[in-house]
């Protein structure tokens, strides 16, 4: 069965961008949520493979959206993987999470990165990578 | 996901981001108006967390989102922001302030600009030519894919002849080399060479042979191959090459002129002028044929033989006739493919001929074919190899052509000779390579930064020159030194890996004003280029321009009032660019000291006044500059704040030239000293 992610994010730009570069670029699902209310919801009824969580969000942020994701059962297991703008945070490593992808992201890229840290067979090939 | 797939996804995703970015315009534009409010309210001590905070993450939002988006530029701008606007608002001092507003209003002009160009800039990523490299010798692959980012060119690989077939047909690329050791048959290279070439005519193929047999050479060539090499070869010159036959190629641009009248031929020409980005003039009236030519110059003429007042045939023999355009190449679209008509046509000199209806395919495809070879025929005496631009023996020419219609039109033509600054020191330093890099891309950023109609060429060694008919000496100045300030922003690397950057001076002249012939506004020009040089270079300068003497009385030009050192540290080098002659002074009294008397210390065209100041106040200078008449010859700019309205009104009642208030755009302030100067 093909990959479904969870893109959690307050701006709809990028919920739409991440979509869009799924979309064309790999076979996966994309689902999205406005918040971590939401994203919570979302992931506990629908179980996707992966999600992509903003950190900074108004309301519950992205730590406290993590936190509440891993206290639930079905939700415990699904990998994460933090969305910043703030390059520090990669280097950080923040506990609980799978990986760290930087904004703005290289929508070209954004699949492969996701495979990547996932352990994901690449479903993506792509291209621009090094001219950028 | 298979290779083709993945290509034509990245097609669709770049297809679909405008669309995307059309809709999130509005809310980009409304997250700047936040951050404006946030940049006035810090220039103005006012700025508070009330403010500040939703500034603060309306920038993290842009940072975010805009370089997804294709905005890199703006995306770093907006990054800059936040790092300020994260810092309490208590705590952010008059240097944040300055730095704010600057990034801010860059970050608008960016915005601006990414608003008004219908597609995000994805060069880097997708509109950038592509080459595909087809080899059995992963050296010469990974070569020629280093060498190809070098020149912002894509490069896909294969290593044999049925991965390059799968990846032609998943993206077409602009080139492909072939590297004949790859294929042990080499018949089955010749004929994938012919189906490329006549399934997609416009890919450049070049070839390098590790046989040496000229055989291979000639069957390549019958193949359809544009170029060839010999292995060992040198991969720069390869893709020198394919620059050059992708430039030939590149319809973009074009300027074509079409005598019709016939509603659907035009409804057609114009169609393919949109989808192929030509420019088009239509002319109906064959009477204005000569004159639409001199005013078009165009590249290609197409003729329509069914206009009734003249015959097509005769029309082309004018043209052939004339001396200028006796190479020009003529497109002909005839009723029906007659023999006699045919016969005539071609005597006439016509270069080619399409049947009516014609179809936008046809038409895109004879445009293209003409075009090319005409290029081809010309590009080795016109083109500059090193950067591509018109060599000095083209640029004289269009020059002449220039120097005429100026005349004839009494409008101005601009010279300006460029150069780039100590040029042998900068290839000591830091190789000859980075050196060459330097020439090669100040010459890349002039052909972008002027119109598609002025001339840009190479002048000869580190020296352009760029030709501006309707542009005056002063509009050239301002133009060449903006382009400075971003040059001096450009970061270069050297063979060894340092960074570095590089400087240029300008001297611009204009015809008929600096010279009554082309070639005294040419010295007019390189005078003006010598003083920049003289004065440590990195500036813009107009003919005639002196540098500050030691006249008993200075002259100069600008003269800032500031008690603010970081706004003057940004303010003067800006001036000095555009060829000023500045001085400053910290307060009023002093400014007042040396400007007034019977014989004045400084003389000024304009002055620059700030509003507060320790000691006497700006309004107060203002005033006693106003008693001692010295309006009359120096024009003065006040630097207000924004809440006081009701002085800046006084200010100009008491004689203030003109206001600007604070924070302000530097070009804007640049603009408006000008006017100042001029008037």
């Amino acid at each position: 069965m093909e990959k479904r992610v969870l893109v959690i994010d307050d701006q709809e730009d990028v919920r739409e961008l991440v979509s869009l570069s799924l979309k064309k670029l790999t076979p996966w699902e994309t689902l999205s949520a406005g918040s971590g209310l939401e994203g919570i919801a979302v992931a506990e009824a629908e179980k996707p493979d992966a999600i992509l969580l903003d950190m900074l969000m108004p309301g519950m942020d992205g730590p406290a959206t993590l936190v509440a994701l891993r206290e639930r059962p079905a939700t415990r297991a699904i990998p994460v993987i933090f969305l910043t703008g703030r390059p520090e945070m990669a280097e950080a490593e923040p506990a609980g999470v799978a990986g760290i992808i930087l904004k703005p992201f290289d929508l070209f890229a954004l699949p492969k990165r996701i495979a990547q840290i996932l352990g994901w067979e690449a479903a993506a090939r792509t291209a621009g990578g090094p001219m950028r | 996901m298979n290779p083709s797939a993945a290509a034509a996804g990245e097609q669709a995703i770049t297809a679909q981001l405008d669309a995307i970015w059309q809709r999130y315009k509005p809310q980009a534009l409304e997250r700047l108006a936040t951050i404006e409010n946030a940049a006035t309210a810090l220039v103005e001590h006012q700025l508070t967390e009330e403010l500040r905070k939703p500034a603060h993450s309306e920038a993290h939002k842009l940072a975010g989102t805009l370089g997804c988006f294709g905005f890199a530029k703006a995306s770093q701008l907006a990054k800059k922001i936040e790092m300020i606007l994260q810092i309490h608002s208590s705590r952010l001092r008059h240097e944040e302030a300055l730095q704010l507003s600057e990034h801010f209003l860059a970050l608008r002009a960016e915005l601006v600009d990414a608003c008004a160009s219908a597609q995000p800039d994805l060069s880097t990523l997708a509109g950038a030519p592509s080459l595909l490299v087809v080899s059995g010798d992963k050296e010469l692959r990974e070569g020629m894919l280093v060498e190809a980012m070098g020149w912002r060119t894509r490069t896909e690989r294969a290593a044999d002849l049925l991965q390059a077939r799968a990846l032609i047909s998943a993206a077409t690329p602009s080139a492909v080399v072939f590297d004949l050791s790859a294929e042990s048959d080499a018949g089955q290279l010749w004929q994938f060479l012919q189906e490329l070439s006549s399934g997609l005519p416009h890919v450049v193929v070049v070839v390098i042979c590790r046989s040496g047999a000229v055989a291979d050479r000639l069957q390549a060539a019958q193949c359809g191959a544009h170029a060839f090499f010999d292995y060992p070869v040198a991969l720069p010159e390869v893709l020198l090459r394919i620059t050059e036959l992708l430039r030939c190629g590149a319809l973009r641009g074009t300027r074509v002129l079409a005598l019709a009248a016939d509603a659907p031929l035009v409804e057609t020409v114009e169609n393919v002028s949109r989808s192929l980005d030509l420019w088009t003039a239509v002319v109906a009236d064959p009477l204005r044929l000569m004159a639409a030519l001199e005013e078009s110059n165009p590249e290609v003429l197409l003729v329509d033989a069914a206009l009734a007042a003249v015959k097509s045939v005769d029309l082309c023999r004018v043209v052939r006739s004339h001396m200028r355009w006796h190479s020009l190449p003529v497109i002909t679209v005839i009723a029906e493919r007659q023999g006699a008509a045919l016969e005539g046509v071609f005597l006439a000199g016509a270069d080619d001929y399409l049947v009516a209806p014609v179809s936008e395919k046809v038409l895109s495809s004879c445009l293209r074919n003409r075009v090319q070879r005409s290029r081809a025929a010309r590009s080795s005496n016109e083109l500059d190899a090193l950067t591509g631009l018109a060599t000095a023996q083209k640029a004289a020419e269009v020059l002449d052509y220039f120097v005429r219609l100026a005349t004839r039109q009494r409008a101005p033509l601009g010279i300006a000779l460029i150069e780039v600054d100590q040029v042998a020191t900068l290839a000591r330093k830091h190789g000859q390579p980075a050196s060459s890099e330097v020439v090669r891309q100040l010459g890349l950023r002039l052909l972008n930064w002027f119109r598609k109609e002025d001339i840009v060429a190479r002048w000869g060694g580190e020296r352009f020159l760029v030709g501006m008919y309707g542009m005056s000496r002063d509009t050239g100045v301002h133009r060449i030194a903006d382009l400075l300030e971003r040059w001096r922003q450009q970061v270069f690397a050297a063979a060894d890996g340092s960074k570095f950057q590089a400087t240029f001076s300008a001297g611009v002249a204009q015809y008929p004003e600096d010279g009554i012939a082309l070639q005294n506004v040419l010295q007019s020009a390189e005078g003006a280029l010598l003083s920049a040089g003289d004065c440590g270079g990195n500036r813009v300068v107009p003919a005639g321009w002196e540098p500050q003497g030691d006249q008993p009385t200075r002259v100069v030009d600008v003269c800032v009032v500031d008690d603010d050192e970081a706004l003057v540290a940004m303010l003067l080098p800006s001036l000095q660019t555009r060829g000023y002659r500045t001085i400053h002074f910290p307060d009023g009294d002093s400014a007042l000291r040396a400007l007034m008397g019977r014989n004045p210390q400084v003389s000024a065209k304009v002055v620059l006044l700030d509003v507060e100041m320790p000691g006497i106040d700006g309004y107060s200078v203002l005033r006693s500059l106003a008693v001692e008449g010295l309006l009359r010859r120096t024009r003065v700019i006040m630097f207000t704040v924004r809440a006081h309205e009701s002085e800046v009104v006084s200010a100009l009642e008491d004689g203030a030239f003109d206001h600007i208030s604070k924070p302000f755009s530097v070009p804007v302030l640049m603009q408006r000293i000008r006017r100042a100067i001029e008037v």
